[in-house]
């Protein structure tokens, strides 16, 4: 039976009927029925097998959350880190940056806050017969904010920057099967792929993926071009950086007109979390990211409020794969039975966090994500028998690599420092070592006897995630751990349609993952923002902030 | 008035020398200003000592979801934000507060004493040259100047050490030389300089014993800044690296949660502060009694 392509609508919308049998059998969730719909192009069937009531939750969030918007005003938001100097999307290497450019460009699809997949600049999309090619349809009557029309032109040269060696982007890595993109005509694409990869659209809301004019000259800090909601103002790196809205901005709101609802934002620096609550003290920043530890304290605050979001971020403990003492899987091992999981979850974060068995894929975060097992307990005694075992009775000394917290914020900091008191009773002493240059150093070897530490934002996929970091040839493969039983499994389950076969397949690659890979992942947290209580905003899971529809009431 | 430690049999002058101006340790108990002092160096001495000992956790122990919790019975000065019991942190993290400004201090009167010695004695260019140098590092902002040494050579227990006293010795020095400039025209230094004294015996058996009552006062007040500056560093994260219960990162981290709990913050400020104050009480009693007894 063919999978892909024109003549296989029929075969796929049986498919899609057969899902919705399956959601309403309760074998899979609302959002992996409307999510496995949306990767065969058949969005708009899906929908309509919905019962009314559900239909109006299918829609984006962001339309049926507030019904009457209120237009003009101006929002002071922190990201909580600089506001800092850019020149390429394509090269950035971090969400809360790319939140800039949100405001500035569109994707061809976005996720919204319920993490469905919506057309953006792409109205749809359709893969061929074999599953190789996808031809994606794009919105006509766009402009980019330096008056250019938009078309296919600008959406081949931006994946054709993406996929150059030259420019080193993170999107080539996550996905490595795209081998180019070809202009059908003025408002259509076909991308192509060495393999069949089912989720391939999803691919095309990276943050990288950012639509570029193909007349961009560069350097995007002097020449911020793109088709999103807002013109830069004015940007001073590392102090603000202040948004005005666009009058031709092709996206409509609740009201029947042009987004956004807001005439200003500014993204104030503020890195340092004391400094960010005094500001909502004194009424001068909207809204900024909040520690969960200090939920009571934000409490506190008169005119904002609390909010969370579960989210598939993670921090994580990185066991170089070919290097000493990790190409001991008893080491290893011996590792993650020593951190106790509920621990990590009430210290860093008051239990707003799940407990995770070292694997990325969230329960409940993903599609198709395996219930949570239940995690490896700790258990000192094993661990010492381990360390014993691979040579090492009287411990282990480590250097522990990470961001410095002054770069980040203190998120690689604190969980390195909680990291010390849990392995000490194991045999393993920590040395932190704190490295402003982490980044650069990330991805090579270190040497021997070192662990390093740090810290993943959600994926759009599984496929997404387990292809940047876990398959032997991903691009942002940190822990360098190759497996092929693993890589020749996740190369069939991103080819596979059947739902029911593709969990099956997840689980097993989610178990290889728990059971060899020399990572430790101890849980997924929740995110939290303090938010003024007049401004109309939700929390994304991915740490994505996009104000287009964001709107204060005075 | 003092007899020459040696006098030649054809050298008829009795030289007067100066007065030494010693301490005598004893008399510290009569005031009441440097009792005070030693009082609380003494128990942050005490406390650095015995501290390993007596604290109910290891500095590196969470509670889980136990965090910024204020002062109770189970951790009488509450926890910090990873749930570490703060009393544990502070107490150990005496240790390295007791050690390290006087290393710091010692090595800086070490080095501004032997500048101070030999620009002040040898005057003329040399002077010249090594109290320029001295000035130029003393133009620099002091926090300034610990950043470029810390971000230069990293942090580390030892660099901080170094850091503080480079920083210091500059001051040191200024004052070694503005004393020597004074002895170094006495009668007894002339006389040793006839008898034929080498410069090595003028400077350190002469001069240094008549200038270290000043230097050791100074000294004193310097371990109180370098104190304070230890703190800052890592006030400013560029301290010892954690997870060492450095008191000024732990002001630092707590200062987050001010609201939540003050606490947190206002221990280990009030601790460095302590030291501060500790050190300038004992010296300022030092100074008087020195005072008194001339």
């Amino acid at each position: 039976m063919k999978l892909f392509g024109p003549k296989a609508i029929k075969a796929n919308e049986e498919r899609v009927r057969e899902a919705h049998f399956q959601y309403t059998q309760n074998r899979i969730s609302r959002r992996e029925f409307l999510r496995f719909a949306s990767t065969v192009g058949a969005s708009a069937m899906a929908i309509s097998l919905l019962p009314p009531r559900e239909r109006l939750l299918a829609r984006p969030a962001r339309l049926a959350q507030d019904m009457a918007p209120v237009r003009g005003g101006t929002i002071y938001n922190s990201l909580g880190i600089d506001t800092r100097r850019f020149d390429d999307p394509a090269r950035l290497d971090m969400v809360f940056v790319s939140n800039y450019v949100r405001q500035i460009c569109d994707y061809l699809v976005v996720l919204d806050p319920d993490l469905n997949l919506q057309p953006s600049l792409a109205t749809s999309w359709m893969p061929s017969e074999d599953g190789k090619t996808w031809t994606v349809t794009l919105r006509e009557g766009v402009k980019f904010n330096h008056g250019k029309d938009f078309n296919a032109d600008d959406v081949v040269f931006t994946f054709e920057r993406l996929l150059n060696p030259d420019n080193s982007s993170g999107w080539a890595g996550a996905a490595n099967y795209v081998t180019g993109v070809e202009k059908v005509d003025d408002y259509t694409v076909n991308f192509f792929t060495n393999r069949v990869v089912g989720d391939f659209i999803y691919t095309l809301f990276l943050y990288h993926a950012a639509i570029l004019p193909s007349d961009w000259p560069g350097d995007f800090f002097t020449n911020p071009w793109g088709t999103g909601p807002f013109t830069i103002e004015e940007h001073v790196p590392d102090e603000y950086i202040r948004f005005k809205r666009r009058e031709d901005y092709w996206q409509m709101g609740a009201d029947g007109k042009s987004l956004p609802y807001l005439d200003t934002v500014e993204f104030v620096s503020y890195p340092d979390e004391a400094a960010r609550f005094s500001a909502m003290q004194e009424g001068s920043l909207h809204m900024g990211p909040a520690s969960i530890t200090l939920r009571d304290q934000y409490l506190t605050l008169p005119n904002h409020d609390f909010q969370t979001v579960q989210t598939g971020n993670l921090h994580i403990g990185i066991m170089k794969f070919n290097e000493e003492p990790w190409t001991n899987p008893n080491v290893v091992e011996a590792l993650k039975l020593s951190v106790d999981r509920k621990a990590y979850a009430d210290t860093l974060y008051l239990g707003f966090a799940i407990e995770a068995d070292d694997h990325p894929i969230a329960p409940g975060m993903y599609p198709l994500a395996p219930a949570n097992q239940t995690p490896r307990q700790q258990d000192y005694e094993k661990a010492r028998a381990l360390l014993a075992e691979a040579g090492y009775p009287d411990g282990l000394d480590l250097t522990v690599d990470y961001i410095d917290p002054g770069s980040d914020g203190g998120f690689a900091d604190g969980f390195a420092q909680f990291l010390v008191g849990q392995l000490e009773p194991a045999g393993f002493r920590l040395t932190l070592a704190p490295n402003p240059d982490f980044w650069t150093t990330w991805l090579d070897d270190w040497g021997p006897n070192h662990f390093g530490v740090s810290n993943w934002a959600q994926k759009n996929t599984a496929s997404e995630m387990l292809n940047l970091a876990y398959y032997s040839k991903g691009v942002w493969n940190e822990s360098h751990w190759s497996n092929p039983e693993f890589d020749r499994l996740l190369e069939a389950f991103d080819s596979e349609l059947d739902q029911e076969k593709r969990r099956g397949q997840l689980e097993q690659l989610t178990n290889l993952i728990s059971d060899q890979a020399s990572v430790l992942i101890p849980g997924f947290r929740q995110d939290a923002a303090a938010i003024a209580k007049n401004v109309h905003y939700r929390l994304h899971p991915q740490a994505y902030v996009w104000m287009g529809d964001t709107w204060v009431t005075p | 008035m003092e007899k020459p430690l040696h006098q030649p049999a054809n050298f008829p002058l009795t030289v007067i020398r100066p007065r030494r101006v010693r301490i005598r340790w004893r008399r510290v108990f009569r005031s009441p200003t440097a009792l005070i002092g030693a009082a609380i160096l003494l128990f942050w001495v005490v406390m650095a000592l015995v501290g390993p000992a007596i604290v109910p956790y290891g500095i590196n122990d969470s509670e889980a979801g136990a965090v910024w919790k204020p002062p109770s019975d189970k951790h009488i000065l509450g926890t910090d934000g990873l749930g570490r019991d703060l009393f544990s942190r502070l107490v150990i993290g005496a240790g390295q507060m007791v050690t390290l400004p006087p290393l710091a201090v010692g090595l800086a009167v070490l080095l501004g004493t032997s500048v101070g010695l030999l620009a002040g004695y040898r005057g003329g260019w040399f002077d010249e040259i090594v109290m320029r140098l001295m000035d130029v590092l003393m133009a620099f902002p002091v926090v300034m100047l610990y950043l470029i040494i810390i971000v230069a050579i990293g942090a580390s227990a030892v660099n901080v050490v170094v850091a503080v006293a480079v920083a210091t010795t500059p001051a040191i020095s200024r004052l070694v030389r503005g004393l020597v400039l004074d002895l170094r025209n006495r009668e007894f230094v002339a006389a040793a300089r006839m008898r034929g004294e080498s410069t090595a015996y003028i400077l350190f058996q002469e001069i240094l014993p008549n200038a270290a009552g000043p230097i050791l006062v100074d000294g004193l007040v310097r371990i109180g800044y370098a104190t304070f500056s230890i703190g800052a560093l890592g006030f400013l994260g560029l301290g010892l690296p954690p997870p060492n219960p450095d008191w000024g990162r732990m002001a630092s981290e707590a200062r987050q949660a001010i609201i939540l709990t003050p606490t947190a913050a206002l221990f280990p400020s009030l601790a460095i502060a302590s030291i501060v104050v500790g050190c300038n009480l004992l010296a300022d009693g030092l100074r008087e009694l020195a005072r008194s007894e001339e």
